[in-house]
């Protein structure tokens, strides 16, 4: 009989975590799907294409730091997958290859990579093509417009309703539209119902909590009634600000990335409290017309500071939590 | 927000083991074993029951103390009595199975118990969270009310009796009352013990009366092995311990339950991706992806912060950690340095037991010496193995 010792437990959970990598390239699998119903194969090119360079990189990177590589978590596939859907359909392929690249190789390997890096991976990479290629970034495609795969596209780009809202206007597309993404803007955030319900089936697979993406989405709704940028006013102005750009994208697939968001859940509810005065700010504030993405790559540095006041807040409540227990004054039914 | 997780859901995993008669696997000469009863010169009924649980050599399986060292210090002072069935690890049936099967006997010792403790109040606590029972648990067992214990793994027993407040209270296990009843009326010395055989190696799970001392590779072939098992654990699923060799481990008096795996799946090297799960689950409100993280670097300074000596050793982290990682090990290794940092400064150190679980309700030593502790009197060290009649 060939024994091996084995800490307890002795059984485990069959969730692993490429199950959790697995649900969130299923719910990222369905943008795609509108993606190619609104614009044609270009947008799974898109994606194929940066899922190959973002594992390629992986791979190269872990072999250069001789870490040991496992291919079976499918994190450098969300990155990928999660890259192009921030990009106009109509973006050039190499704009892509470049942030899969400076995502992996900049923002993930040096810093250990998975589970080690500290700024979301898909967002540094997009943050970096903001920077460089920022028109081309921000002029899309009119929706309902199947692009072609190769060549230059001939259509006039347009400018999202971001942009009108950062310039002060009211963006004209009627509620249904938006609800159903037929408005110019990156061809994976404008789909509202559809990332609604990837949101629901997310959070229904437990592989990311009510409590983030909601404070978030309600500090900005909360914000955007308060300070209204169009001349709309309140409640129009939530509407737009909640599903104009990556807004609604970043809040679930950005957000929702584990390694870089706190872990104790008050932690993570002031976490995105932060993170939604701070999208506000750069909306405000910022020079380009969307800002999810860099004030997420700030908050990211600032993660290990909420983690650790939540820690201490957790370890006061524990602490007298458990005094309460000791003294059992405080009858309860069994 | 939920600081305190109310446990997992496990799926229980007890049948076909619970289900079957309890057989006896014993050895003809220590079954046999009688006491002598002659030479028994005692004041006080008592007394005597005292004295039989000594000269029978009963041990407490739950705790692994000796019974009679339970029972005097409890003489005359418990106000109730309670037998501990809790089997609320998956494939461990060997309290709840012999509680049913052995009713009588279990409620002949309760009543020993509360002669003891001179009170009338006797129950009997049950996990309830199992489902996969073929049998129905009763209500009542021989006319003793049956406590059932809700909530998930793990079933921590001392925070769900705190409805007793301060009152003092006797936890005995259904083995040893078992025991104590078959020592009392028929001058039976301990020398079995009951233990689950599973597992998905095991060709036939069930409840074994087993000799002490037996070796785990006897009991193990008592149930026949369907497939080679990799994993041989004594203890609970949960917080057993694995062994390497079945030949020369033997049966001892807190053993719970020998299990036999079988894993074909290879051990994959996933990263902790930060998911917090752990910290979702953790019984204590403790986080032990951090604390498995600092271990993992070697950073003991920082462990001020999460209190890992407030950890009961129940494994949930571990369970279900979907990177696979050796959590619980790691905290585990993070108590026992802090503790063992402490243990100069403190009056008295903690004592080395199988089960960690008491010390759920202990303050953290470092920061907070309660006088009250120091004072306590010796007598009330078994009260105090249930923190919360501290």
């Amino acid at each position: 009989m060939q024994l091996k010792q084995y800490p307890a437990p002795h059984i485990r959970n069959s969730q692993t975590t490429r199950g959790v990598m697995a649900d969130a390239i299923a719910a990222l699998s369905f943008l795609y799907a509108m993606a190619y119903y609104y614009h044609g194969p270009r947008p799974l090119v898109m994606g194929l294409g940066s899922v190959a360079i973002c594992l390629l990189c992986d791979v190269l990177c872990t072999v250069i730091a001789r870490r040991r590589y496992n291919l079976s978590d499918y994190s450098a596939i969300v990155t990928g997958m999660i890259l192009p859907l921030m990009m106009p359909a109509s973006v050039d392929y190499r704009i892509v290859a470049v942030a899969g690249i400076f995502a992996i190789v900049v923002a993930k390997a040096p810093f250990g990579g998975v589970g080690h890096n500290v700024f979301n991976p898909a967002a540094a990479g997009f943050s970096f093509a903001a920077i460089c290629f920022g028109d081309a970034l921000f002029t899309y495609p009119p929706a309902d417009l199947k692009l072609p795969l190769w060549g230059s596209i001939e259509f006039p780009l347009t400018s999202s309703p971001a942009f009108v809202l950062r310039l002060g206007g009211t963006p004209n597309y009627d509620s249904m539209s938006i609800l159903l993404g037929k408005y110019p803007g990156p061809m994976g955030a404008t789909n509202i119902l559809v990332l609604v319900a990837c949101l629901i089936y997310l959070v229904s697979r437990g592989t990311i909590r009510w409590s983030m993406p909601l404070s978030f989405f309600a500090t900005v709704g909360v914000l955007a009634f308060a300070f209204p940028r169009s001349a709309a006013g309140g409640l129009a102005s939530v509407v737009y600000e909640l599903a104009s750009g990556l807004l609604l994208f970043g809040g679930i697939f950005l957000l929702g990335d584990p390694v870089t968001t706190p872990k104790r859940e008050m932690s993570k509810v002031a976490f995105a409290i932060t993170s939604g005065v701070m999208v506000m700010l750069f909306r405000h504030f910022g020079n380009m017309e969307e800002g999810i993405t860099f004030a997420l790559l700030v908050m990211n540095a600032a993660v290990w500071g909420f983690d650790m006041a939540g820690e201490y807040v957790a370890r006061m409540i524990r602490r007298r939590k458990l005094e309460t227990l000791e003294g059992a004054k405080v009858p309860k039914k069994v | 927000m939920p600081m305190f997780s109310k446990g997992i859901v496990l799926s229980q995993h007890k049948e076909p083991a619970f289900s079957k008669p309890i057989l006896r696997f014993v050895h003809p000469q220590t079954d046999s074993l009688k006491l002598d009863l002659k030479k028994l010169t005692v004041q006080s009924k008592q007394e005597a029951i005292i004295e039989i649980a000594r000269l029978a050599r009963i041990v407490d399986e739950r705790d692994g103390k000796l019974l009679y060292r339970k029972l005097k210090k409890c003489q005359g002072k418990a106000k109730i009595v309670i037998a501990d069935a809790l089997d609320d690890e998956p494939y461990v049936s060997s309290r709840i199975a012999p509680l049913l099967q052995m009713g009588e006997e279990v409620a002949d010792g309760l009543d020993l118990c509360c002669t003891v403790a001179g009170c009338q109040e006797k129950s009997i606590m049950v996990y309830k969270m199992i489902t996969d029972l073929e049998t129905r648990i009763p209500r009542t067992i021989q006319k003793i009310k049956v406590m059932r214990v809700r909530g998930g793994y793990p079933a921590s027993q001392e925070r769900r009796l705190s409805h007793l407040g301060d009152t003092p209270r006797l936890v005995v296990g259904v083995g040893a009352l078992i025991h104590l009843a078959r020592a009392v009326y028929q001058q039976k010395q301990q020398s079995t013990v009951f233990l689950t055989v599973a597992g998905n190696c095991v060709s036939s799970p069930m409840n074994l009366e087993v000799s002490l001392g037996m070796t785990v590779m006897q009991v193990l072939e008592r149930c026949g092995l369907s497939q080679q098992p990799t994993r041989v654990v004594c203890g609970g699923s949960m917080t057993g311990v694995s062994i390497m060799d079945t030949e020369n481990t033997l049966v001892t008096h807190t053993t719970r339950a020998i299990l036999a795996f079988r894993e074909n799946q290879r051990d994959a090297h996933y990263n902790c991706i930060g998911c917090g799960r752990c910290e979702q689950v953790c019984p204590s409100g403790l986080n032990p992806m951090y604390i498995h993280r600092f271990v993992q670097t070697h950073y003991y300074k920082g462990f001020s912060l999460f209190d890992p000596q407030l950890c009961i050793g129940c494994g949930t982290c571990s369970y279900i950690c979907p990177s696979k990682l050796e959590v619980s090990s790691s905290v585990a290794k993070a108590k026992a340095y802090v503790l063992g940092d402490s243990a100069d400064t403190q009056e008295e150190s903690e004592p080395a037991t199988n089960s960690s679980k008491p010390e759920q309700g202990k303050p953290a030593p470092k920061q907070s010496p309660r006088p009250k502790e120091a004072r306590q009197s010796p007598e009330d060290d078994l009260l105090k193995d249930l923190p919360n009649a501290q």
